[in-house]
């Protein structure tokens, strides 16, 4: 959607001055056209995978507070408390936290890191570079599963 | 997803699998209620990408190529992206109906998966169905999806691999083929994660063996790579280092899913850290490890620029020893008998000998997750300062690298480049170079074509 609005409004700005003939065919991109709506393959994968960084590092950081439970079982770490708040109350994980913490970082882990983060990102760069096409067959079905995996399953 | 983390109730906590009666239940505990309907509703979304894009990897892949681009032409890693969205386009739909029912059995009053439960010494009125249903919906989805994570990381593999060995890869057809027969295995294998829901002992007979059939794709897989690394020019890069890391794990990793696969050993370690350290290893270790040696190797592509090779090794090697680490003494875990997912094993009494095991875990996950600073920095640091690459920095066949390093729509600036070659004609004896690259004609290396090739 973004994309074409800003087609248009550049085919408006080029209407205004159609007295000069120099038709110059840069894409005027701005940041949101380039960046997170773009419909280039190689942007896209750029756009996986610091997602699937992001995302993996979510997930390490989740699996580290539970193995801090499950090494040493009994002891408190009051510096909890300031990063999981009332989870972590007195410094001691909570149990049902932790039952949490250990679905989410499965599921982070599985699905959203090594399904869409490792196809997402070496499928969209090197499908169209290893067989020699322009871009992906659908530009905009690319763009919906890295849009999607960017900001709604997020 | 993230946002339930926010929540009050906490996020979903029935285990990533998600069984009913835990899941279905939004009374169940607290995670069950507002967390995993975010849990289904973001599963859905990904759901739908994932489908989204597997059709449009199949369709480029099918109708794209350029000319002389053959599908037995193909780079290795092309058939893995190809096999994995096969995979994904036939297994995913079965995710989505499963979600789908459990969203009913949650909202709208159905049974699908509820079978007689009393809360409270009331039974619940919807009853009659079964929550081993569910298990079944998930596995068909769950086996696939174990190799649509895994076969990415090793067509990753197979590309680096045979680039920094200098070497062509061993057996392409016999890659190819066992590919897509691990494909197909992957289909009829998931009743080998369900021994213990009380099914016909016949029926897991079965299971272990189609899930034993597995072992003969990999290892032909595996050994296809140890053969390829023989006596190969090897270019010890980051890269190379994280494939053959892959490589490793893989191994070590496959042998206890021997032990798992087989119903009557399965049996008495179900459900314990056996079973965690096994697929960390195999699926989760193995795929990271492939997808570094894929950033480290596509990084110049996709960026134009090198990433630190001495971050690299120091990130390899801290990171290879960690995870070996954390996932090997997890196996005596489990062979002890401590059960996955408890809040507290100091609890039991038999389980306290094993503290200080679960001691040495944590702190070598402490000191990999650290390892993993040491990567994002190199990451984000070289995507703006690292040095310039240069158009082919790694010697490499396949046509990617004739593109110019400035990403421009479309690739190439002027005709897309016609292949004449396989990816793998490394060090051929009579060439100039130790690579011809695919774009190179038959009729400009007379001195190196082998009978057959004009």
């Amino acid at each position: 959607m973004e994309v074409n609005h800003g087609q248009v409004q550049h085919a408006k700005a080029h209407e205004h001055d159609h007295a000069h003939d120099d038709h110059h065919h840069e894409h005027h991109d701005t940041f949101w056209t380039k960046y997170i709506f773009s419909q280039d393959h190689k942007m896209i994968s750029k756009q996986f995978l610091v997602t699937a960084i992001v995302m993996a590092f979510v997930a390490m950081g989740m699996s580290l507070i539970f193995r801090l439970q499950l090494g040493y079982d009994g002891q408190k770490f009051p510096w909890l408390e300031n990063i999981i708040g009332s989870w972590g109350k007195d410094g001691k994980l909570d149990p049902g936290f932790y039952l949490a913490l250990v679905t989410i970082h499965g599921t982070i882990m599985v699905f959203f890191v090594l399904t869409g983060g490792l196809s997402g990102t070496f499928s969209n760069l090197l499908i169209p570079f290893q067989v020699g096409a322009r871009d992906m067959a659908s530009g905009s079905s690319t763009c919906f599963p890295s849009g999607s995996s960017l900001l709604l399953v997020r | 997803m993230m946002w339930s983390v926010f929540i009050e109730t906490g996020p979903a906590s029935g285990g990533w699998t998600i069984y009913p009666p835990l899941s279905a239940l939004p009374q169940a505990m607290p995670g069950s209620g507002m967390g995993m309907t975010l849990w289904l509703v973001s599963m859905v979304l990904f759901i739908v990408s994932a489908l989204l894009g597997g059709i449009n990897y199949i369709a480029t892949v099918i109708n794209l190529r350029t000319k002389g681009m053959s599908m037995m032409r193909l780079p290795l890693t092309i058939w893995a992206f190809l096999i994995t969205a096969i995979l994904g386009v036939l297994s995913f739909p079965v995710l989505f109906a499963a979600a789908l029912l459990l969203v009913f059995d949650r909202s709208f009053g159905t049974s699908f998966y509820l079978s007689d439960i009393f809360i409270g010494g009331e039974a619940l009125h919807n009853s009659g169905g079964s929550p081993i249903l569910f298990q079944h919906l998930f596995w068909f989805l769950g086996h696939p999806e174990v190799y649509i994570v895994l076969l990415p990381a090793l067509g990753l593999a197979s590309e680096v691999i045979a680039t920094q060995s200098r070497k062509p890869i061993f057996g392409y057809k016999a890659m190819v083929v066992s590919m897509l027969v691990i494909a197909f295995l992957s289909f009829i294998v998931w009743g080998h994660h369900m021994f213990m829901t009380g099914m016909n002992p016949f029926l897991g007979a079965v299971f272990t063996f189609t899930t034993l059939l597995i072992a003969i794709p990999s290892a032909v897989k595996v050994f296809n790579y140890i053969a390829t690394l023989w006596k190969a020019n090897i270019q010890l890069t980051p890269a190379m280092c994280f494939a053959i890391g892959l490589v490793s794990f893989f191994i070590s990793g496959g042998l206890t899913g021997i032990i798992l696969g087989d119903s009557a050993l399965d049996i008495n370690i179900h459900d314990t850290y056996f079973v965690v350290a096994h697929f960390h290893i195999v699926m989760g270790a193995s795929a990271i490890f492939g997808m570094f040696a894929g950033v480290y190797h596509w990084f110049p592509r996709m960026f134009g620029r090198m990433m630190n090779k001495t971050l690299g090794y120091i990130h390899f090697w801290i990171t290879v020893i960690a995870v070996y680490g954390v996932f090997f003494p997890m196996h005596f875990l489990g062979l002890a008998g401590v059960p996955r997912r408890y809040y507290s094993n100091s609890a039991y009494e038999s389980f306290m000998d094993m503290q200080n095991i679960n001691e040495l875990v944590t702190v070598m996950s402490m000191i990999g997750g650290v390892a993993q600073l040491i990567f994002a920095f190199n990451f984000f640091y070289s995507m703006f300062y690292g040095k310039k690459s240069e158009q082919n920095p790694w010697g490499s066949n396949t046509i990617e690298w004739t593109a110019p390093v400035e990403h421009l729509h479309g690739n190439w600036p002027g005709e897309i480049p016609t292949v004449h070659r396989w990816a793998y004609d490394y060090s051929k004896p009579g060439a100039e170079h130790d690579f011809i690259p695919q774009t190179t004609p038959y009729s400009q290396t007379k001195g190196s074509n082998l009978p057959g090739e004009e």
